[in-house]
This record gives C-alpha cells, sequence and structure tokens, in this order.
C-alpha cells in the first residue's frame, strides 16, 4: 500500500522548545529530537563517480524525547543525564528495522524497560556520590518511531499526547501519587490535580521507584504527536491544547502557541513542549 | 582471547589500482567502505557540545575488486558492478544489523542475489548497447561483520587471508583452467601456462555467472588481501606471504607487492587491497 510508505525527512514536521517559566531560577527540563541513520562511508576508491556513492544518510528511526529534572540544583543533571544515556542505549541496541521485531514483537518493549531501567541505576550511582545531588531525579518520556509503529516508553508525570481524526488523546499515564489514588479509587480525577499528591511522583528515573511502562501503537500519516513536561499541562486543559492541534500551521507555530499559553496561565513551572507530525507531499 | 570488536583506530587498511606498463587503459576498480548508523541531532536542548552524546559506529566493513573484462567496455562494466553491489548491500544493511542473531545462510542469499542481479543487468546491457560486446566483470567482496566475515567471489580475482604465519588462498578461481584441474585433466603447475588459464568459467555478465559465497572466522591479526590477477599473474605466493609477514602497514604493503608486479612485467592492471585488525598494546 503507498499509503504505508516511510515518511521522508521533508515530510516530517517537528519541532521542540523549553522555557524556564516565569517563576522558576533554573530550567531543569530538557528535550532531544533525532533521528537514527545509517550510512555508507566510502574509505577509498578508484570510482570516479563519488557522487553516485554519496548518498544521503537513511533515517531508520525517529526519537524524541522529554525529561523534567526534579531535586534542586541537581534536578537539571539528572534530565541531562538521562537523555545522553538513553541517546546512548538507543544508538547502540536498537536494530532499527520494524522487520527485526516482528518475530518477537515485545522483544523491543522489553529493551526499552531495561534502557530505563539501567538509566534508572546510572542516576542512582550518581546521587550516592554526594550530599548535594542526593534526591536528584527525573520524569523520561520518550517516543520511538519505526514506522509504522511507534513505542513510547514512559516514566513519570510527563506526558505524551496523540492528536487523531479531530480527537486528543493521553497515551501516557501520570505516574504519581494523585493519579494511583484516582486508580484506586481513593480520588476523584477533577479532585485529584489539587491535592498535594499531584506532583509527587510514584515513578521516576532516580526516584524511590522506577516502573517504566511501555506502549506501542500504530503510526499514520497526519497524526500529531505532542511530548510535554507538567509545566505546560499544569496551565493548559486538555481541550485548549486540542483547539492549538486542530488550528496548527506548523510545529513550531503550535510549539510557540502553547507556551504563550502557559506563560499567561502563571508560568510556574518549567515548560517543555515538543510537537511533531507527518505531512505527505506527492 | 580478545572478543571486542575492533574500533575505527584499530583497522589498518589501504587500496591502489595501477593500469600496469603495458595496457592502455584500467579496467579494474576498488572500494573499500564502513557502513555505519550514527545518531543525527535535530533539535535540543542540551548544551552546545553534549549534542553527540553517541559517535558513529562501524557497523559492517566493506571492501571489493572488480577486474574488467571486453575491450571499451570492461571498465564500464566493473564501475557499474562496484556502485550498483554497493548500493544492494547498503539496502539490505537492516539484515546485516541485526546480527545478534546472526542468519548466516541469509546473508550469504543477499549477497548471492546481489551478485545475480548485477549480472541480469550487465547481460542486458551488453545485449542492448548499440555495437557493444559482452561486458563483464569479476567481483571479489569482502563483508566483515566481526566476528565473521563473508566472502562473495565470482571470477578469478582473489582474496588470500595470513595467518599465523600462513597465507591461504580463500577464493577458488572460476577458470577453465581451475575447472581443468579439478577434475583431474590439468595438473595445478601446468594449468597456469595453458590458454585455459585466463578465460573465466564464471563472470558477473559473462555465459555464466555463479557466485560463491562462504563465511569466514576473524580473529585479531589476521591480515586479509584482494587482489586481481595483475598481481598473482607476476607475484607468487611465496613472496606474497614475505610481503605480509614483513609489512609495516597497508599502505606499505600494498606499494611493495605493486612494484613486484611491475617488476615482473606488469602485463595486466594491478588492483590490491590489504586490511587487517591491530591488537592495541595487549591488555
Amino acid at each position: 500500500m503507498a499509503d504505508r510508505r516511510k515518511p521522508q525527512d521533508s515530510e516530517i514536521d517537528v519541532y521542540g522548545l523549553t522555557h524556564v517559566g516565569k517563576l522558576r531560577k533554573e530550567n531543569q527540563d530538557h528535550f532531544l529530537i533525532a533521528s537514527l541513520n545509517r550510512q555508507m562511508l566510502v574509505h577509498q576508491t578508484s570510482l570516479p563517480d563519488d557522487a553516485a556513492l554519496a548518498r544521503e544518510p537513511e533515517r531508520m528511526a525517529f526519537v524524541a524525547m522529554v525529561a523534567d529534572g526534579v531535586g534542586s540544583g541537581a534536578g537539571e543533571e539528572a534530565s541531562r543525564f538521562a537523555v545522553q544515556a538513553i541517546s546512548q542505549y538507543i544508538m547502540r541496541t536498537v536494530r532499527t528495522s520494524y522487520a527485526a521485531y516482528a518475530s518477537d514483537p515485545n522483544a523491543f518493549a522489553r529493551e526499552l524497560e531495561e534502557a530505563a531501567l539501567q538509566c534508572h541505576a546510572g542516576v542512582l550511582e550518581r546521587a550516592s556520590q554526594d550530599d548535594d545531588r542526593r534526591h536528584m531525579a527525573t520524569t523520561l518520556t520518550l517516543w520511538i518511531g519505526l514506522w509504522p509503529t511507534s513505542y513510547l516508553l514512559q516514566v513519570g508525570d510527563s506526558r505524551c499526547y496523540i492528536f487523531w481524526d479531530g480527537a486528543l488523546t493521553q497515551v501516557s499515564r501520570d505516574q504519581t501519587m494523585a493519579q494511583a489514588l484516582v486508580d484506586q479509587g481513593v480520588l476523584t480525577q477533577t479532585r485529584a490535580h489539587s491535592t498535594r499528591w499531584a506532583h509527587v511522583l510514584a515513578s521516576a528515573i532516580g526516584g524511590s521507584q522506577a516502573a517504566p511502562v511501555v506502549t506501542q501503537f500504530e503510526q499514520r500519516w497526519g497524526l500529531i504527536g505532542l511530548l510535554c513536561s507538567d509545566g505546560l499541562t499544569k496551565h493548559v486543559p486538555d481541550d485548549r491544547i486540542a483547539e492549538r492541534l486542530a488550528t496548527m500551521t506548523s510545529a513550531q507555530q503550535v510549539c510557540e502557541a502553547l507556551l504563550q499559553d502557559a506563560l499567561d496561565g502563571g508560568g510556574s513551572d518549567n515548560i517543555t513542549v515538543v510537537a511533531g507530525r507527518t505531512i505527505k507531499r506527492d | 582471547m580478545t572478543t571486542r570488536k575492533p574500533t575505527d583506530a584499530d583497522i589498518d587498511v589501504h587500496g591502489l589500482t595501477h593500469p600496469g606498463k603495458v595496457r592502455k587503459e584500467n579496467q579494474d576498480h576498488f572500494l573499500i567502505a564502513a557502513l555505519s548508523r550514527q545518531m543525527r541531532v535535530d533539535r535540543t536542548s542540551l548544551p552546545a557540545g553534549l549534542h553527540l552524546p553517541v559517535r558513529s559506529e562501524r557497523m559492517a566493513s566493506l571492501a571489493m575488486v572488480a577486474d574488467g573484462v571486453g575491450s571499451g567496455v570492461g571498465e564500464e562494466a566493473s564501475r557499474s558492478t562496484l556502485l550498483a553491489i554497493a548500493a544492494y548491500v547498503e539496502r539490505s544493511a537492516n539484515a546485516f544489523y541485526t546480527s545478534e542473531a546472526e542468519d548466516g545462510d541469509r546473508f550469504s542469499q543477499i549477497l548471492s542475489d546481489a551478485a545475480m542481479q548485477c549480472h541480469a543487468d550487465l547481460v542486458e546491457r551488453g545485449a542492448s548497447g548499440p555495437g557493444r560486446g559482452r561486458m563483464a566483470t569479476t567481483l571479489t567482496l569482502w563483508l566483515g561483520l566481526w566476528p565473521h566475515a563473508y566472502l562473495l567471489h565470482v571470477g578469478d580475482s582473489r582474496c588470500y587471508m595470513f595467518r599465523d604465519n600462513q597465507l591461504s588462498q580463500l577464493s577458488r578461481d572460476q577458470t577453465m583452467a581451475q575447472d581443468l584441474v579439478d577434475d583431474g585433466v590439468l595438473t595445478q603447475t601446468k594449468a597456469h601456462r595453458t590458454r585455459w588459464a585466463n578465460v573465466l568459467s564464471s563472470a558477473i555478465g559473462g555465459q555464466e555467472a555463479a557466485p560463491v559465497v562462504s563465511r569466514i572466522v576473524r580473529d585479531w591479526g589476521t591480515v586479509v588481501l584482494l587482489c586481481s590477477d595483475g598481481l598473482f599473474k607476476h607475484v607468487p605466493d611465496e613472496r606474497i606471504a614475505e610481503r605480509l609477514r614483513t609489512m609495516t602497514s597497508s599502505q606499505q604493503a600494498c606499494e611493495a607487492l605493486l612494484q613486484d608486479a611491475l617488476d615482473d612485467g606488469g602485463t595486466d592492471n594491478v588492483t590490491i587491497i590489504i586490511g587487517r585488525t591491530i591488537r592495541p598494546a595487549d591488555a
């Protein structure tokens, strides 16, 4: 099916930004948007037409992630370390082909969980090195696109939404104490926001517990993906996010508009937004 | 046993080609390349300098020699074959990257298919070109996927390996003379001198193409040599072994062997690729 063809670089519109907000002094959020490429590098040849060999590197996987550091002083280090460590892990292990996982669809999910746990161990080790870093931890929301499947790795309370067919869906589940209480029927969703448990992480990279969750979903042309830290969702409700995505003109425009909404709503925390979509050009 | 995979710094590889002293045109070609994967960062909040926490990683090493046959069109045959094979191998790279669960049969099939596809293309081009006869080429390809390597061979270029002070020819010459030797009709010694010595029984674009793929286990310190027949027509195996035993670098050995071939007459185009892994100061 022509529709299943993989998007080219020119058909991917993706953008990300981060902002310290209006109250905090330091930005402890980090994000990264990257692609995993393969390339043939010619060392030496007699061929006169080098140009015929100098093809553009081919994208094997698309990667986007948001990490929101926790812990005064060392939170930024935690999120930075997590983004770097998980990137290295992906680079080394991802088999960059959907077919490679076709025989065992859960293999990739297990690899991602393993990557998160290794990252968790790495942050804990750093935290043990001195007292200033003792409470450092970070959220991690990671999207890997291995067309036509996307995988989401979730630890903490940053979020991933998808916007498809006019509807906004939160793909990630907030790993907070409040959400856990809602799930157990102790709190209602509406009240949960305003309790003191709302921002207490039940799971974090470097926290007392890390419980990575991997979800898998089908990627489609025209689907919009959004990753963000809670600095956005504290101030901007889902229906506003849906409205922004429904009327977006570019990934950059919608990131900037949502950032402005969060700042206008108070900007009480660091704000990170990554938005991406595929646009078919034939 | 050193099981670590060699990094770029541990690899010493060089290639060269020369028209020889008699022929006007060089119809040989060679290519040395690496298949790599890398992370390209589009946008990030990480401070500059930390943008690329992940460097490009070598996934596979590729070396090829092709010796074109057919006056006027031989060069085109070897050139287009190397380009096509390089593209084919690159496209199939996914299969090679899954080498955690290396599937030797599948790799062999991919390489063999690549050769047969090139063969079909050349046969068609030879037939369709106005006033052009058959265009053909040999192809000797080395694909290193540590700790193994795959050798794809068509024709009479050669692949040698030098290990434990011993030179062994890994490829079998696909010539009429070698076929007669294998059938017991000729002795190896006499075979060189017959008129069948340089008649290919299998070639890309020839009457027949019979690609052979073999799988080799690699180890640190082995030296690999690929060459066209312009080298071994003039330089006997003992001399090649001596050059590899005393080599100081791949470039030095390539140049010394080329000079040996030229000194002995240089009647054909000479192409040589030498590669080795150098065990870092042993830990």
